[in-house]
């Protein structure tokens, strides 16, 4: 059944699926979240195999996908994705094995990339800051760092400035999320 | 008491000087630390400089100026989407305008160049080694540098390049706890003025979008007794105290509470705040290097351990916060 669910989700990545077995495969992929890190390997898979990986990669990729779903009309009850960093962790490293980009060539990693590179180094779980925490703005699209930036504006301004903590201690703000 | 202090440990210089070669070069350590603080507040200069960390490498502008109403520096993204934060003696402003977010941050209280003394450094080389390596060119210029390696794992290690002209740093490392650079920035091309023209200092970014001004957030909160809430109870060795505060941030209509604490290298933030959304854990920090975030529910409040050290770091002092202790 399993693996019958995996045909789908490549069958689905193909573009093959219409009608009653895209509804079908879906839902598997709503309701069984590892399901979704196997539609980002498919994906990652052929991009490297066509050769078109440095402008598509995405990392979030299934982190979207699962945003996405979430977004769905909800028809039965859907779980949700648990940890979807982690996912994309398992994603990029797919990526990386398989085409052995350059990981200065991923010229387009966006802002959810980054965790990626340290969870990868050593398993941590990462909580996501909520909007509403930071926000009266009610943008659902601020990600974790700009969440985190007054913070980390407040904690520039008091703390000691030597070296590169010092004399830049804006550049991470800036720099967060420029290549996206 | 701190006087003598110091005055020990110029003489101790000045014997190194005579018997020792190992103590001359730490008084160098101690001069080019100097040149590099002196030199980063006092110059007039324009730079561009590239900032890599993970997989993103970027290209930014500074404009650095001094006038009699102290420090400007405007600080620009050339790649990718157009970002700036200026900075004024009394306010902070960053345009991020693809989020429709500004912040507005009122500076903290005026501050003397935190140049590191010698007396200092005497400490600092207790959870430090400090080096120099040799000569070196950046953008152009002869460089210096200078590697600072952590003793424990509560710090990272900077491995700093400064121009053996005036001390400007050009080039920096940071290094983590398995010797790998988790950011680093070098300037390209730097450029010393006798004076930045104002129009230079103004932002530039089209369509910031939604602009948030918030003028309580430039209130600090004055501290009255009884209103710290909170303590780090098991701070990793050397961290200190620094600053302890109230204060508003952006889009919060309750004070936080807000205690820095540093090595005198390295700090680490606690902010701590009325809520309870949310879980523990560390927060990710996407692209920015060596910045690590924990965040932890205490009870009705969330605590948001901030700072450019390792996680192990901001996991412990998030992990240690206790209620304050009653007087």
């Amino acid at each position: 059944m399993a693996e019958q669910k995996k045909e789908w989700v490549s069958a689905l990545a193909d573009g093959e699926l219409a009608g009653d077995e895209l509804k079908r495969a879906l839902d598997a992929m709503r309701q069984e979240p590892e399901l979704l890190t196997s539609w980002s390997r498919y994906h990652l898979i052929r991009d490297a195999l066509h050769s078109n990986l440095e402008d598509r990669v995405m990392p979030d990729l299934s982190l979207r996908v699962a945003e996405a779903l979430e977004r769905e009309p909800v028809i039965l009850a859907p779980q949700r994705a648990p940890r979807p960093w982690l996912r994309h962790a398992a994603g990029l490293a797919v990526a990386a094995s398989v085409t052995g980009v350059a990981i200065l060539g991923i010229s387009n990693l966006d802002e959810e990339s980054g965790p990626v590179s340290v969870a990868a180094n050593a398993p941590q779980e990462y909580v996501r800051l909520e909007p509403q925490l930071a926000s009266v703005t009610a943008n659902p699209q601020l990600s974790n760092g700009e969440q985190l930036a007054p913070y980390l504006v407040n904690h520039n301004e008091y703390a000691v400035s030597s070296g590169m903590h010092g004399m830049l201690p804006y550049v991470r703000i800036v720099g967060h999320k420029v290549g996206q | 008491m701190r006087a003598v202090r110091a005055i020990h440990i110029t003489l101790l210089f000045c014997l190194g000087g005579l018997f020792s070669p190992q103590l001359v070069a730490a008084d160098d350590v101690a001069a080019w630390l100097e040149r590099m603080t002196q030199a980063a507040h006092q110059l007039n200069y324009t730079g561009t400089f590239v900032y890599q960390e993970g997989g993103s490498l970027q290209t930014m502008r500074i404009i650095h100026a001094v006038d009699e109403s102290g420090e400007h520096e405007r600080l620009v993204s050339l790649s990718g989407t157009p970002r700036e934060v200026i900075r004024d003696h009394d306010k902070v402003t960053c345009i991020l305008p693809e989020d429709s977010s500004m912040v507005v941050e009122q500076a903290g209280p005026p501050r003397s160049f935190p140049v590191i003394q010698p007396a200092a450094l005497e400490t600092l080389r207790q959870y430090y080694d400090f080096s120099l390596q040799g000569g070196d060119r950046i953008a152009g210029l002869n460089a210096h540098q200078l590697s600072i390696i952590p003793r424990d794992q509560y710090r990272y290690g900077q491995n700093i390049w400064l121009a053996e002209e005036n001390g400007l740093l050009l080039r920096a490392e940071v290094v983590n706890e398995q010797g790998k650079i988790v950011e680093q920035v070098m300037f390209t091309s730097l450029e010393l003025h006798e004076r930045i023209p104002p129009a230079m200092l103004e932002p530039q970014t089209e369509n910031p979008g939604q602009i948030l001004e918030l003028n309580r957030a430039s209130e600090a909160v004055p501290l009255a007794d009884g209103q710290v809430r909170w303590q780090v109870d098991t701070l990793p060795p050397g961290f200190q105290q620094d600053v302890e505060r109230l204060h508003y941030l952006p889009h919060k209509s309750k004070p936080v509470e807000h205690h820095l604490y540093s090595d005198g290298l390295s700090s680490v933030s606690v902010f701590i705040e009325e809520g309870d959304e949310g879980e523990s854990g560390f927060v990710a920090t996407p692209g920015m290097g060596g910045i690590n975030a924990y965040r932890r529910r205490l009870d009705g409040f969330l605590a948001t351990v901030v700072g450019e050290v390792p996680p192990v770091t901001v996991k412990q002092i998030a992990e240690s916060i206790l209620p304050a202790a009653e007087d």
